[in-house]
């Protein structure tokens, strides 16, 4: 997001909105779905993010370059609204059966199913904060300071939730893999080479 | 070079080398993530949101329906302002109608403390009209016609309404008691002369300036004074002389007041020349002698 863009935004231009939409869609939405694991709960909520980001973008400060944290702590803020009836649960085996087919080949489609799957288990092993800092961080890509502003979240504190992520993800990454997944125990000598 | 490798060239903020190959570490693991699908309706319901804030947020800003802190808040405000000013006028109402009818002077002075001034300077005569007349509060209000609501002036709770409002608050020293005689104080302290307040007779004392409708003629003196029998006496039974009325048939006056004759219509006479004005007390004895009757001379003389 450019200044232009946001420009934009602020002058209600629906085209802007479209453009924001192609590029935050899937990492609001995942945001929420790696949160809870309702779809459907991801899918209201990440349009209420962005209804309440048309409804206050003019209060934006620090120009396009805040715009990510700007929008990810709207984010924080629907998800703590909605916080009292959100059940967290393990993650829905239809998104693993979507990812087998997906891929090329047969091959990548088992081993990016492998890959996703193993993933979710780890992440599902964070706590909160430390999930969202590791999403926002390593799936979205967001800057430390980013990180620090959607989450409100001193600096070092998100620093120090790094690195304790990198120890527990460590541990994650040795358990096994769920049952049913065809080369866990090749997926566990990879990851331990590393 | 893969792109694990080119990476691990590029500088990682917040660390150094080796934290820069953690965190790449980490996202490899978790950047798998990234291909969750996302539900076929999730753009429509985000376009459909926006287009809604979007509208929301070009129409001027007219809330048909207060929100809701305003509907809890605003009309329990305007009940409870309504509601305040009806239990304020009807306890107005009760003072007021419970100091007028009240059993007691001091009820209704109580009541009539609380109320407001104004209602009360109403009824208010001026204090010289009220002392240069009748004594009693009730003579002022029957003098000065002043009748209640329901036209009885001589008693109900109106009356005590004025006769509370008419007491002057001058007449709080003592000398002010003394002079008006229209009250009964208790004494507490003692008077200009150091006498003790209280001792002395304060009962209405009679007004020089309004003499009494009929003549009353005090025949005898107080050292004369005593029972028809002749034996002197201070009871109940003891002659008061400013009580007699003498009744003279001969003469054809009815007595006299402070000195005075009073002759009931004489017939117009001829008034001899160097003589006093007609109308004076020494014509009227002039024309009682020469028409030979006699007089009560004895009243006066």
């Amino acid at each position: 997001v450019d200044d232009a863009l946001l420009d934009r935004l602020r002058r209600g231009d629906p085209e802007a909105y479209e453009a924001v939409l192609d590029r935050f869609e899937g990492p609001v939405f995942r945001f929420f779905y790696y949160t809870h694991g309702d779809r459907d709960r991801a899918e209201d909520q990440s349009g209420e993010t962005f209804a309440r980001l048309v409804a206050s973008i003019r209060t934006l400060r620090g120009g396009a370059a805040a715009f990510r944290g700007y929008l990810f702590g709207i984010a924080r803020d629907v998800l703590r609204a909605g916080r009292r009836n959100t059940r967290e649960r393990a993650a829905d085996p239809i998104e693993l059966d979507r990812l087998a087919a997906s891929g090329p080949s047969q091959a990548d489609r088992a081993a990016a199913r492998e890959e996703f799957a193993r993933a979710l288990a780890a992440i599902g092993e964070f706590p909160f904060p430390l999930r969202h800092v590791l999403l926002l961080r390593f799936v979205e890509g967001l800057s430390l300071e980013e990180v620090s502003q959607a989450l409100d979240l001193p600096l070092n504190t998100v620093k120090s939730h790094i690195h304790r992520g990198r120890e527990r993800l460590r541990k994650a990454l040795d358990l096994p893999l769920p049952p049913g997944s065809s080369d866990s125990e090749d997926k566990n000598r990879r990851g331990k080479s590393l | 070079m893969n792109q694990y490798d080119k990476r691990l060239n590029e500088p990682e903020e917040g660390g150094g080398e080796a934290a820069g190959c953690e965190d790449i570490w980490i996202e490899d693991q978790l950047v798998p993530l990234r291909s969750l699908p996302l539900p076929g309706s999730l753009r429509a319901s985000n376009r459909a949101r926006i287009r809604a804030a979007l509208a929301s947020s070009r129409k001027p800003r007219v809330d048909p329906s207060p929100p809701r802190s305003r509907r809890r808040a605003g009309l329990p405000l305007t009940l409870a302002a309504a509601v305040a000013a009806a239990l304020v006028l009807g306890a107005l109402a009760v003072v007021l109608g419970r100091g007028g009818s009240g059993e007691s002077r001091g009820g209704g002075a109580e009541a009539l403390a609380g109320a407001d001034d104004d209602a009360l300077r109403v009824q208010k005569p001026p204090l010289d009209s009220v002392a240069d007349r009748a004594q009693t509060p009730e003579g002022i209000l029957e003098s000065e016609g002043i009748t209640g609501p329901d036209g009885d002036n001589t008693s109900g709770s109106d009356l005590r309404i004025a006769t509370a409002s008419l007491t002057p608050p001058a007449v709080a020293t003592p000398d002010a008691f003394r002079n008006s005689g229209r009250l009964s104080p208790v004494p507490r302290n003692l008077d200009s002369e150091n006498r003790p307040f209280g001792d002395e007779d304060f009962s209405p004392a009679p007004a020089a300036a309004s003499p009494p409708p009929f003549a009353v003629t005090p025949t005898e003196t107080p050292e004369s004074a005593g029972t028809p029998d002749g034996s002197d006496s201070t009871g109940p039974d003891a002659f008061h002389p400013t009580s007699q009325v003498e009744f003279s048939p001969s003469s054809g006056s009815v007595g006299s007041v402070w000195g005075e004759s009073v002759i009931p219509s004489p017939a117009p006479t001829p008034v001899p020349s160097g003589l006093p004005p007609r109308g004076s007390l020494y014509q009227e004895l002039v024309q009682n002698r020469a028409s030979g009757s006699s007089t009560s001379e004895a009243g006066w003389m």
